[in-house]
């Protein structure tokens, strides 16, 4: 299982991708900014990446599940990661 | 011991369905819900899984030939070298059934054998004559008029490779045909403020506690509400006559890597804008994951599109098969933005659809 940190540099990464996707430079982006509201991903990119990391991690987010307190940032969505794959 | 894989119901409207792909070898070892063959309409296309482990032995039609929901589409087996039963797939699903008078009057017209064709149920119907008619490609009545002969252009003279189109390229040729061919498509659109959007969206993602920006989501569940102030929104036109559908099927658009997908929350007039914001998100992580049902994507009776993510900020949406209107949003700049929809003129104005526009510029209770 990777870790915490491990976590971080994984999604940090897709987000990238995803913002290059939508003509936008991601790169400086902070783990503790809020995605939405950066402006580099739009719901639609968000829900791309939710759904690329149950693939990767073989889990499935329940609706209820999906708020900002766990996935709001790159920092929100790796403890609540780790914690759901340790559970 | 050899079992069939019977051809799949893709929607309610088609007893017929024609195969576009096998996709598994001859002898070759299937698992369970392993997809053996892709069958399609003009409406929708559908992944064929085995329903049970063993050997696919043999599959009973040819690529593009159609076939009846129902009969058989292949035999697999429990073994590789199982026996593929002899009778056809025509003979094995046979059986004799007294027509009703509409079926006999067609048998007649087309001089076919009733015992020929398969019934459905106690009683021969027009609709199994119709099927076998389709099936078996018996020829219209001499006194039927002729269809003109499609033109064929010639291929591009310039050095090229052809390859077949995929599932999803084809169904998107089913569509933009469907398009030309038979809706009269016209164009309008307004420009909008779209703060008092904004703001519904973002009190309703509050209240919900909601992760992603409901804002689109609940725009679309707008025309659940516009099809009560006109239900030709929600209609199509078919054999000359008004067709009214009684549910509110919204079609929305969902990009997948290549793959465009028209999602559809069936039903959603029946819904809570709650239920229809979770219904749509659970159909787009569905189609992201590629995963997508054939009745979720077939049955639209009225659409939204987008191409706000890309910046694009007026777009002029092809109208989905049997659908009459289609609404376009696009990118906003400073709070202004375009809000416009495809129609089919033959049974929407361009007053109709700019009234609708209008409606729809403003969410509920604004």
């Amino acid at each position: 299982m990777p870790s915490e940190a491990e976590l971080k540099n994984t999604i940090r990464a897709r987000v990238v991708e995803l913002a290059s996707r939508l003509g936008k430079k991601a790169g400086g982006i902070s783990d503790d900014a809020i995605l939405l509201e950066t402006g580099l991903l739009d719901s639609a990119s968000v829900l791309e990446l939710l759904v690329w990391l149950e693939s990767q991690l073989d889990i499935e987010f329940d609706q209820d599940e999906l708020s900002l307190d766990n996935f709001g940032s790159i920092t929100k969505m790796a403890e609540f990661l780790t914690t759901r794959r340790a559970g | 011991m050899v079992f069939p894989v019977r051809t799949p119901r893709v929607n309610n409207n088609d007893d017929v369905v024609r195969l576009s792909a096998v996709l598994a070898d001859v002898g070759s070892q299937v698992r369970e819900g392993d997809i053996v063959a892709e069958v399609e309409t003009d409406k929708a296309t559908f992944a064929v899984p085995a329903e049970r482990a063993g050997y696919f032995l043999k599959c009973l039609h040819e690529i593009g030939e159609t076939m009846a929901v129902g009969s058989i589409l292949a035999w697999m087996g429990e073994s590789a070298d199982d026996a593929v039963p002899q009778e056809s797939a025509t003979a094995a699903n046979a059986r004799s059934a007294e027509p009703t008078l509409k079926a006999a009057l067609l048998l007649r017209e087309y001089g076919i054998d009733a015992a020929k064709v398969h019934a459905s149920s106690d009683r021969l119907s027009a609709a199994d004559v119709e099927t076998y008619i389709a099936l078996h490609g018996v020829r219209q009545p001499a006194a039927a008029v002729a269809a003109p002969a499609a033109r064929v252009l010639p291929p591009p003279d310039v050095a090229s490779s052809i390859q077949e189109m995929n599932v999803m390229e084809r169904g998107m040729l089913r569509t933009v045909t469907w398009h030309r061919d038979e809706a009269v498509t016209g164009y309008v659109e307004i420009a909008y403020d779209t703060r008092a959007w904004d703001d519904y969206g973002a009190a309703f993602q509050k209240e919900h506690k909601l992760l992603l920006n409901p804002t689109m989501s609940l725009m679309a569940f707008q025309l659940v509400a516009l099809r009560a102030k006109n239900v030709k929104f929600n209609a199509t036109v078919h054999d000359d006559k008004k067709v009214l559908y009684q549910p509110v099927n919204v079609g929305f658009t969902v990009q997948s890597g290549d793959n465009l997908y028209l999602v559809v929350v069936a039903n959603a007039d029946q819904m809570t804008s709650k239920a229809f914001v979770s219904r749509l998100l659970a159909l787009q992580k569905a189609a992201m994951k590629n995963r997508l049902e054939a009745s979720e994507t077939s049955g639209a009776t009225i659409g939204f599109t987008s191409m706000a993510r890309w910046g694009i900020m007026r777009h002029q949406p092809v109208l989905p098969p049997y659908t009459s209107l289609m609404v376009a949003h696009a990118a906003a700049v400073n709070g202004q933005s375009a809000l416009g929809a495809t129609y089919d003129h033959r049974i929407l104005s361009g007053a109709d659809v700019a009234a609708a526009l209008h409606f729809l510029k403003d969410p509920p209770d604004a």
